[in-house]
């Protein structure tokens, strides 16, 4: 065992090095003021333009109805409103539970997902597992073959009973092909075949091997993965549009969100409804601002816990990168 | 076979450890491969799959005989390789830009905030884009006005579609594939910069001939990659983003978005069997194709 | 060799009896009496109390009927596609909201009701006017039960009365569209923030006052009023010509709100009084609606003069009830949707939620909602009564007129039954042509209706992108489906 720690603290070194590189000057040296000076423009304009529509959102959320219907959006409204808020918070119910349903579904969610990836990449990273190749292909072939929305439905509904579960939320669409394959890519390049070797000489199981050496190996792409998944989980609204019926307790926040779009569709397009009923359903829909809020409500958590998650995301990608 | 058996002896612990992978696509993609079935019927909802007439290729025809077809097909094509050609030129810029620049705080936080549109779904930023486009209420023809224009209905006018819809697509997905050059950048040794600077090589001399031939083969590698899903369209993109507004359908409409319109409208599950089929298959050769030739570029990238 | 081929096909054919002879067309009207429980999928937003309210429903109908009653709910927006999934999963469901009525017949999804409505639903067949069978039926059987209420429908013009005496407007020489350029002229010129056209996009916006009738679910074949006998190309006629190059002038001249083409929603600016004039449809008591505009100064024409009212063939089709043909107990089904039809304290539970919790009862015609109730569809439970049994049974709200269900009434007998009313075109021969045509549809028509391009270019280029995706074909289907129902039915 002492070879594989030797290992171990040989990857961490290789890190080291790594953040080292990344922490000096950049790679080419001293340069001339002006393009540094273009460069900052650039990247600082960049991250302003993509910043800019996220705050617009925010504070088309604080806006007045009102000064909204005659100044239009504003970065700068003339008057402030936390009305929409408020209206949140008051029929609030099914918005806390749908955050609950939508963060429990996130975790649980990319717990399983990692859990039955690695495992599986790790299988077909071994050299002398038998096969290997068939088990690639069987997996490669989901990537592009499926038997299509209904069929899936009647599949999931009726063999195995999953409609209006929790676990429908969890396992549909959960394993990404792409993601196995990064998987085992890593796991083939970046964890020397020597340690596992070296280890099963000395008597360790396969379980042992995976989840002692080729885990804590693994943990940069395993977070890059993870950060993913978790962000797949939180923005779906398709499983649950499609499976979610009955079941009001599990309805997702991106699914309240989807329903209102679909109501706003249906307006603009639904040729067997009168006038009237038009009118009917527009005075359900929530107002403007309540919607922007509500999309705000949906965006923060990933953009507030996404700074943390960086530090391993960025390190997860580079590493994944420098395996060649 | 008696190999075989040793074999499953001798790996018993690595199938268990396969097995929820395993069972996963056998229940959720091999089972309902049954279904396939369905773009070559005429689908009768209570005959259900099993007894519904076969009308053999009837499904397909929409897809080559309208001139509808041709439209969403040059469509989602075009918009795709505009994507992914524009998209990996950018990224490449920004990518050397942070390269150039090195780690400070300034591009440290730059770096996180080019990341957050990644992780925002369609469904969301489908009403960021509406800010600045609404006729009325809209950032742009606030713009417009102030500067003494006329405001215009976007949602209804096609012209500018197609830059509105790459720049919505870069906005969301640019900052994303920056990093993952930039990270590739990172991974090159600076032994090759040094020597070179120590020939008197200039910085952009540096890029021209260190930088760019280095990144060649993931770019290419990258670049193959998209083009096996070339037929493909971001859904949400098309039709979120767009609100599924019917004048701009002759620059909007992709493959996904024709045939969701079919579904929602009438409900043609065989027409939408047929499409989802077509759009394998291609794939699936595309893929195929793509794999031949990056084993050849770098074997070790070849996925099989 | 030849022994087991012989046995595999003797196989085969033995499966597929096996499989096809379910298909039966009859549907039992036999009750066993045992108790059973209904499950009804309808269209609409769930309510918070939605499923106290259908345990209190059940408690009722099992003490009637033995059987209980499970309703679920999926939202209007998505029903067509969701029930799709659940039929095709195979779903237990009885009785459903009848979407997409005519191709779900075709694919055989309902039961025929004819001898069940003979045989549980005579307070159905008693409390429904004869003429409402024609539009849910298909080939001579019923398949459908239409909602009691008012089904005659009459286009209006909703104006804001607040401009009439400042400006000294007259609306009695008001005869067609044209007329009313002036007034709108007026608005446009003296009133700045406000738009005098106000349109939901992709509607038929102010075309609903031309003598045109479409074809249910297909927007570009109908009728010219005055010949009912060919179906034609709406778009083609010389109405429609004129119509396009009007609102063209109209939108030159600054009258539609600047997002006419695409707008989703105008309350907000019906709200705050940005647009002065659009088109609603009336119903005989204006206040039923939910934003209470003639409260806020808003007047409709509706005299007769732009529109009279009719019954047609979507108004009465396209909200109904069906109890399907896979039903596990169609006859008890039938005798729950016939309690809807006279039982008052089911209908007002199913509607109104339960006495004491979500209403009280003022005497035998009025009832009140809890305090800080405005919508009705903000209370705690909400029933659609446009969907489901017969409105007339309903307790009213305080404030309407006590004899408003006699005004419904009369409302129906006054409007005029369209010639081509019970005939519902069976889309599924031209699937292919219709995606195709309402693509186009949508490309071009919503800016023509607005006046945001030019008819002259834009409407011979609709017209012809309309026959590349096969109009001509989509219209002699039509055509062919209406002469044989026209020979069935006269």
């Amino acid at each position: 065992m002492a070879n594989v720690n030797e290992t171990v603290t040989l990857t961490k070194k290789q890190m080291k090095k790594i953040e080292q590189a990344e922490s000096a000057k950049g790679s080419l040296g001293k340069l001339p003021w002006w393009v540094d000076t273009i460069g900052y423009i650039v990247i600082v304009g960049f991250a302003i333009c993509v910043l800019f529509p996220l705050l617009l959102l925010v504070m088309v959320s604080f806006t007045d109805d009102v000064t909204l219907t005659l100044n239009g959006y504003s970065l700068f409204p003339e008057k402030f409103s936390i009305e929409a808020y408020k209206y949140l918070l008051e029929n609030g119910q099914q918005i806390f539970r749908s955050y609950g349903v939508t963060v429990a579904v996130t975790i649980c969610g990319t717990f399983w997902a990692l859990f039955a990836m690695t495992l599986f990449a790790y299988v077909i990273s071994r050299d002398n597992f038998p096969w290997k190749s068939q088990f690639t292909f069987y997996v490669f072939f989901c990537m592009l073959f499926g038997g299509g929305m209904m069929p899936t439905y009647m599949v999931v509904s009726n063999i195995l009973g999953l409609r209006d579960t929790f676990w429908v939320l969890i396992l549909s669409g959960s394993l990404a092909p792409m993601y196995i394959f990064m998987m085992r890519t890593y796991m083939r390049t970046s964890v020397p075949p020597s340690v596992i070797e070296s280890a099963s000489i000395d008597g360790a199981g396969e379980w042992r091997c995976y989840f002692t050496i080729m885990l804590p190996l693994s943990i940069p792409m395993i977070a890059t993965i993870a950060l993913f998944v978790a962000i797949r989980y939180w923005n779906d609204w398709n499983t649950s549009f499609l499976y979610i019926i009955k079941n009001d307790n599990m309805v997702p926040i991106q699914l309240m969100l989807k329903r209102i779009e679909n109501n706003l569709q249906y307006l603009a397009n639904a040729t067997d409804m009168s006038a009237v009923e038009k009118a009917e359903l527009e005075s359900t829909l929530p107002t403007e601002s309540v919607r922007m809020a509500l999309v705000v409500l949906v965006c923060a958590p990933i953009l507030l816990a996404f700074p943390f998650f960086q530090k391993y995301f960025v390190k997860g990608i580079t590493v994944g990168a420098v395996k060649g | 076979m008696k190999k075989f058996l040793k074999d499953v002896g001798k790996n018993k612990t690595r199938l268990v450890m396969a097995l929820p992978a395993l069972i996963y696509y056998f229940c959720f993609n091999y089972m309902p491969m049954f279904g396939l079935v369905i773009a070559f019927q005429n689908f009768n909802l209570s005959k259900g799959v099993f007894r519904s007439n076969f009308v053999g290729l009837k499904n397909f025809e929409f897809l080559f005989t309208s001139d509808k077809a041709f439209i969403i097909t040059r469509n989602t094509v075009l918009y795709n390789l505009v994507f992914i050609v524009l998209g990996m030129f950018l990224a490449c810029c920004l990518a050397i830009i942070l390269d150039i620049l090195g780690r400070n705080p300034v591009t440290q936080v730059s770096q996180t905030v080019i990341l957050f549109p990644q992780f925002i779904s369609w469904m969301a930023g489908s009403y960021l884009v509406l800010a600045f486009l609404d006729t009325d209420k809209g950032m742009l023809n606030q713009i417009v006005q102030f500067f003494g224009g006329e405001p215009s209905n976007w949602y209804a006018t096609p012209t500018w579609w197609p830059v509105i819809l790459v720049i919505c697509n870069l906005w969301k997905h640019l900052g994303y594939d920056s990093i993952i050059y930039y990270s590739t950048i990172k991974g090159f040794s600076g032994e090759y910069y040094e020597a070179a600077r120590i020939e008197g090589a200039t910085w952009f001399q540096q890029i021209r001939y260190i930088t760019f031939p280095l990144m060649k083969s993931i770019l290419i590698i990258m670049g193959i990659l998209k083009i096996g899903s070339i037929f493909a369209s971001d859904f949400g993109l098309f039709y979120l983003v767009t609100r599924n507004s019917g004048p701009l359908y002759n620059v909007t409409s992709t493959i996904d978005t024709y045939v969701y319109n079919g579904l929602i409208s009438g409900g043609n599950q065989g027409m939408t069997a047929a499409v989802g089929f077509y759009q394998s298959i291609i794939g699936f050769l595309l893929v195929l194709g793509t794999n031949a030739i990056v084993r050849k570029v770098s074997p070790e990238d070849a996925m099989f | 060799m030849k022994k087991k081929i012989a046995f595999l096909l003797a196989m085969v054919l033995m499966l597929t009896a096996a499989l096809t002879g379910c298909g039966g067309t009859g549907v039992s009207v036999e009750d066993d009496g045992a108790e059973y429980a209904i499950k009804w999928f309808s269209a609409g937003d769930k309510s918070k109390d939605h499923d106290l309210v259908f345990e209190e429903i059940s408690k009722y109908t099992k003490e009637k009927i033995n059987a209980t009653v499970t309703q679920t709910l999926i939202p209007g927006a998505e029903y067509g596609e969701k029930i799709q999934m659940l039929l095709s999963a195979g779903e237990p469901i009885d009785m459903m909201f009848a979407s997409n009525f005519p191709n779900l017949v075709s694919d055989g999804i309902y039961a025929p009701l004819d001898d069940l409505l003979e045989a549980h639903g005579q307070d159905i067949l008693k409390t429904l006017p004869e003429y409402v069978w024609k539009a849910v039926s298909v080939e001579g059987q019923i398949y459908a039960v239409p909602p009691m209420k008012d089904w005659a429908v009459q286009p209006v013009l909703l104006y804001y009365d607040g401009f009439k005496d400042k400006y000294g407007f007259d609306f009695s020489n008001v005869k067609e569209l044209k007329d009313l350029e002036p007034m709108l002229q007026t608005v446009k010129d003296n009133e700045p923030g406000v738009s005098p056209l106000g349109l939901r996009g992709a509607g038929d916006g102010f075309a609903v006052f031309l003598p045109i009738e479409r074809v249910r679910n297909s927007a570009l074949a109908g009728f010219h009023t005055d010949n009912f006998d060919k179906v034609i190309n709406v778009y083609e006629t010389q109405e429609f010509k004129e119509y396009f190059d009007l609102m063209r002038r109209w939108n030159q001249k600054g009258f539609f709100t600047s997002d006419a083409a695409t707008a989703t929603t105008i309350s907000d600016k019906v709200n705050a009084h940005q647009v002065y004039m659009l088109t609603s449809e009336a119903i005989p008591y204006f206040q039923q609606q939910k934003n209470k505009m003639e409260d806020e100064g808003w007047k409709t024409i509706f005299d007769g003069r732009l529109s009279q009212p009719v019954i047609n063939t979507r108004a009465v089709a396209q909200a109904c009830q069906a109890i399907t043909a896979s039903s596990g107990n169609p006859a008890r089904t039938m005798q729950f949707l016939n309690m809807l039809y006279k039982d008052e304290y089911l209908m007002n539970l199913l509607v109104h939620g339960i006495e004491g919790k979500h209403y009280t009862k003022l005497d035998d015609t009025y009832l009140r909602y809890p305090e800080g109730i405005v919508n009705r569809n903000k209370n705690d439970y909400f029933g659609n009564p446009a969907y489901q049994g017969n409105r007339f049974l309903l307790l009213l709200n305080e404030g309407e007129p006590a004899d408003l269900w006699e005004q419904y009434a009369a409302f129906n007998d006054a409007a005029y039954i369209s010639p081509s009313y019970g005939f519902n075109f069976d889309s599924a021969m031209v699937m292919n042509e219709l995606t195709a045509i309402n693509n186009v549809h949508s490309e071009y028509m919503p800016s023509l209706f607005v006046g945001d391009t030019d008819p002259a270019v834009k409407l011979p280029e609709a017209l012809e992108k309309f026959k590349q995706a096969g109009s001509e074909t989509l219209i002699a289907e039509i055509q062919k489906q209406y002469d044989a129902w026209k020979a069935a039915n006269n």
